[in-house]
Parts: C-alpha cells; sequence; structure tokens
C-alpha cells in the first residue's frame, strides 16, 4: 500500500471514527430515553414501533438490518427525492444489554425537525431501531463467522485444502432449510434440500448417471405425495397475531420454536373486514376499499404486486397492514393524509419510502408491518 | 392536398369531409389521426365516491379492472367507471390499447416498458410513480403500437 493509500486510509477512518463517537452519543441519548419511555409501562402502546421518512418529500430506504441497534443519521435533506442509502450516513452499532429491553422489536425515534409555513424542515434526524434478534438467529450467525474465521487461518496455513464456496454456500442453505423442515415436520422443507444436496454431490455419492431434474423432480413428487397422504385438516381460515398484526392467512401454521416472529394462531372465519391478498409468482393489481378493512395481509412470494388503498381514512382506529414480501417486488399507494406507525423486518432486501405521509397524530393512524426477504418493497405515498 | 373550411353558423353539428381520389396509406393515416384528434378532445364520465368527473382522455394513463368496476387512473387520483372494459375498448380512441385481460392503457403516457422474459412486462408512465403489467400475449402488439409512434428517418 503507497503512502497516498495509507493517509487516504487513515483519514476515512478517523471520518468514520468521529460519526460512530457522535452516533454512540445520540444513542446514549436515546437508549436513555427509551429506558425512560419503557420502564414504566412496558406495554405495547410504549413500544410502539416507529419509522419516518428523512425529509419532506424524501425517500428512505431502510436497510438490511440483523445487528439489534441501528442508527440513522441523515444529513439534511431538501425537498425532492433522497435515497438515505446515498445521502445519509449509516453507522450500525451493537448494543446486546439494550437490545433486550422490551419483548421483540423495539424502535424508537427522534424527530428534532421543525415545521414551518406547513412544511417540514429537516435539521436533523435521528433514527433509532432496536431489535430484539432471536437466539437461535445469534447462536447460528456466530458459528458461522467462527467457522469462517477457522476456515482462514486453517486454509492459509495450509491445513486444510480450499473449499468451493459455491456448493458449500448452498450446501449451508440446504442444511438450514432440513433443519427447518424437520422442526416444522414439512415433508418439502426436508426432501427438497436433501435433493439439491444429492445434485450438487453427485459424483461423491456415485450417483452421476442419475440427472439433476431427475432428482429434483422425483422429489417433487414424493414431497407432494407424501404431504397429501398425511396432511392434517387444516382451518380455512387462520388468523395471525404478528407482532400486534393480525391478519388472515388461509392454512398457515406458525412455528412455535420460531421467535423471530411472535405469532398465535387462532380460527376466525367470522371476521369480514381482514383481507388477504397473496401473489405466488404472478404480477397482480389490487384495490383495497380503506374504509372497509381493519387488516390487510399482503403476502407476495417472487411476483409483482401493486396494491392501491383509497383515499379515505380506515373505518376502526386500529388499522393495519402487514407486507410479507418474499423475492418479489411489492408496491403500496397509500394516502399521504394517513399517519404511519412503520415497523419493518429486512432481510437482504429494500425498504423505500416515496413521498411523505403525514406526521399529525390526529390523522387516521394506520400501522404498517413490512416483512422483507430478499425482495422490494416501495411505498408511495400520493 | 388543399385544406378548405367553410364557416357555417346555421349547422347543427361540426363535421369534418376529406375528399378524396382514392383512400391509400398516407389517407387512412390521416383519418386515424384525425380520429384520434377529435376522440382525444372528448371526456369520460368517472366517479369518486358520490362526485362525478368528467376526465379528458389525454389525462388517462389507463384503465383496469379491479372487483366490480374498472379503476380509472390518472396521475395522482384513482376513479372508477362502472362500463365494462371490452365496451370501454370500443368507444376508446387508437392511442389506448389493451395490454391484459384486465388492463387497457394509454400509450401517450408510458415512458417505460421493463420487458419480462417469463412474465408480464411492467409498464411505467412518465410523472408518475404508478405501474401497470403487460401480459406476454398482448406485448407485440403494444411494441408495433409504439413502434408507429417512434421518429423515423
Amino acid at each position: 500500500m503507497s503512502n497516498i493509500e495509507r493517509e487516504d486510509m487513515e483519514m476515512l477512518l478517523d471520518m468514520a471514527l468521529n460519526k460512530a463517537g457522535e452516533a454512540l452519543e445520540k444513542a446514549e441519548d436515546v437508549l436513555k430515553r427509551a429506558g425512560d419511555g419503557s420502564s414504566g409501562a412496558g406495554n405495547t402502546e410504549d413500544e410502539n414501533v416507529r419509522a419516518e421518512s428523512a425529509g419532506a418529500q424524501g425517500e428512505t430506504e431502510a436497510e438490511s438490518r440483523s445487528t439489534p441497534v441501528v442508527i440513522t443519521v441523515p444529513k439534511n435533506t431538501a425537498q425532492g427525492e433522497t435515497e438515505a442509502g446515498a445521502g445519509a450516513t449509516p453507522v450500525i452499532i451493537t448494543v446486546g444489554q439494550a437490545a433486550d429491553q422490551g419483548a421483540g422489536k423495539n424502535e424508537k425515534l427522534i424527530d428534532n425537525r421543525t415545521r414551518k409555513n406547513g412544511k417540514i424542515e429537516a435539521e436533523s434526524n435521528v433514527q433509532v431501531t432496536i431489535e430484539k434478534i432471536s437466539d437461535t438467529t445469534r447462536i447460528l450467525y456466530g458459528v458461522i463467522l467462527v467457522i469462517l474465521a477457522v476456515y482462514l487461518v486453517l486454509h492459509n496455513l495450509k491445513i486444510i485444502p480450499a473449499v468451493p464456496v459455491i456448493p458449500a454456500f448452498v450446501t449451508f442453505l440446504c442444511l438450514y432449510a432440513l433443519w427447518k423442515g424437520v422442526k416444522r415436520r414439512s415433508f418439502s422443507l426436508t426432501i427438497m434440500p436433501l435433493a439439491v444436496i444429492f445434485c450438487v454431490f453427485d459424483r461423491q455419492f456415485g450417483i452421476t448417471s442419475v440427472k439433476p431434474w431427475v432428482f429434483l423432480g422425483a422429489a417433487a413428487l414424493l414431497s407432494s405425495g407424501l404431504s397429501l397422504l398425511f396432511s392434517k385438516d387444516k382451518p380455512k381460515h387462520v388468523t395471525v397475531e404478528l407482532e400486534g398484526l393480525q391478519a388472515r392467512r388461509p392454512g398457515k401454521a406458525s412455528d412455535p420454536d420460531d421467535t423471530d416472529r411472535e405469532e398465535t394462531i387462532e380460527s376466525d372465519p367470522e371476521k369480514k373486514n381482514e383481507i388477504l391478498i397473496e401473489n405466488n409468482f404472478n404480477s397482480v393489481t389490487q384495490y383495497v376499499e380503506s374504509e372497509s378493512f381493519s387488516k390487510v395481509f399482503i403476502e407476495n412470494n417472487m411476483g409483482s404486486c401493486n396494491v392501491y388503498f383509497s383515499n379515505k381514512a380506515p373505518a376502526v382506529e386500529d388499522a393495519a397492514i402487514s407486507v410479507e414480501n418474499n423475492m418479489g417486488n411489492t408496491r403500496l399507494y397509500l394516502p399521504a393524509d394517513w399517519h404511519l406507525i412503520i415497523s419493518n423486518q429486512n432481510a437482504m432486501g429494500s425498504l423505500k419510502l416515496h413521498g411523505d405521509y403525514n406526521h399529525d397524530e390526529a390523522a387516521p393512524n394506520v400501522r404498517l408491518h413490512v416483512e422483507n426477504n430478499m425482495g422490494r418493497v416501495d411505498v408511495h405515498f400520493e | 392536398m388543399k385544406i378548405r373550411m367553410e364557416v357555417d353558423p346555421g349547422i347543427e353539428e361540426e363535421e369534418l369531409v376529406i375528399r378524396l381520389r382514392e383512400l391509400n396509406e398516407e389517407t387512412a393515416n390521416l383519418q386515424l389521426k384525425l380520429a384520434e384528434a377529435v376522440r382525444g378532445r372528448m371526456q369520460m364520465e368517472v366517479s369518486k365516491g358520490e362526485t362525478t368527473y368528467y376526465l379528458d382522455l389525454p389525462e388517462i394513463l389507463f384503465l383496469e379492472t379491479a372487483d366490480n368496476f374498472v379503476a380509472v387512473h390518472t396521475k395522482n387520483q384513482i376513479y372508477e367507471t362502472r362500463q365494462k372494459l371490452y365496451e370501454l375498448q370500443e368507444l376508446l380512441p387508437g392511442n389506448f390499447v389493451r395490454v391484459s385481460k384486465s388492463t387497457i392503457i394509454n400509450v401517450n403516457g408510458i415512458r417505460s416498458i421493463k420487458k419480462n422474459i417469463t412474465g408480464a412486462s411492467e409498464v411505467e408512465f412518465a410523472g408518475c410513480s404508478k405501474r401497470t403489467f403487460v401480459s406476454r400475449n398482448y406485448y407485440k402488439f403494444l411494441m408495433s403500437k409504439m413502434e408507429e409512434k417512434r421518429l423515423k428517418r
């Protein structure tokens, strides 16, 4: 490394450390306030999950988060679209004990923007997200990192040979899916990963004469057949409690051991004002009459889904929208005069807010929960 | 070709007559353009709640079938009409093109078309965040319509 490069690196490091220091001070302040807020009640009202977009007409991107505390300090934004990823300085800090405060996920926001002549002037905006990650996930990530560290050292010492990265990654994913499948007693989630492992390691298993598609086809047929033979009677409509949001999802059971999502299921087919929009691999547009829903559940799996909400206030006070987007594109068009309380669980995906919503708490309150897995969710305020 | 306009305050309805020696491609095109221009000035009756609105056709980006109505999208609003999509397709001028079983779009409003080989292509409109989908069966026809609009030497 040349001297110039080293100086540049040192300068960048200094800048990053300064930013981290500033953010830490702010985080301490926020955590103190969060502690004050939650210590009194400890009820769900105090654990409201909130997020706000960075500017008046701003556009905010919630980057995928796996650390317990995420602090984003956006720069001052004028009117116009700004992506937080470009304009903001994200600083990620892990605070283990603070993350344990409250149950599940807990986000707080300090918003010291001022409103002048009806416009929001962004002076500084500190968004703090406190997420509790489950023990399972924590252990999993920890084990992966430790294995990687050990591998790096041993490989450099030439004690172990180089490992092909892609087959190793696929194997890891398959083993993880297999473990989940066994836990959930799911035939498809157990058999398909095994088929993929056989495909990847056909030479080692001595089964090169069988083509990969035969394995996968046979596995699909086998899992379908076994599922039909040993299927249990599932309720037609299941109500899912998803971190306070309820929505109807047909025949979808929760995993009681999965602590990432706190779900309780109870069958309630009588509820008429709960709407389910489900899209698999397709491109669909749906319209929701805003005055006639209490909960909307949108599940988009590897497809494109546009959902328009009519420009009216919801009929109920605790209206909620829950979006589960798995490797797809979901666009929500929401009235700009709603006051939104947004929470998100983002895994290698992006959530973007286009435009700005009403920050007046007297406006109709709607809770929006987005669970985004390797997909893209855009929320447009119109 | 001469262009002659006669002003007669006594006539009941304005009429445009083109006298031709023969009908060729150029004159057929001219007829199409005139028809579009005349219809383009027409309005469409739509509703939103209890209010009835009259939209100029160029304002409309696309029309899409919802549950029991047809949603009429402009840049910022969604209106409703109770007319059926196939009826609208017959009524609307040539720049409104069917792009799927449930959608008619105004090709003049298109900003981009994102092609998708496996599924529906996605259409983006100018100055607006709305998107709609073009099914594979209608994609070629839409592209031929877009080709007509392109600048040519």
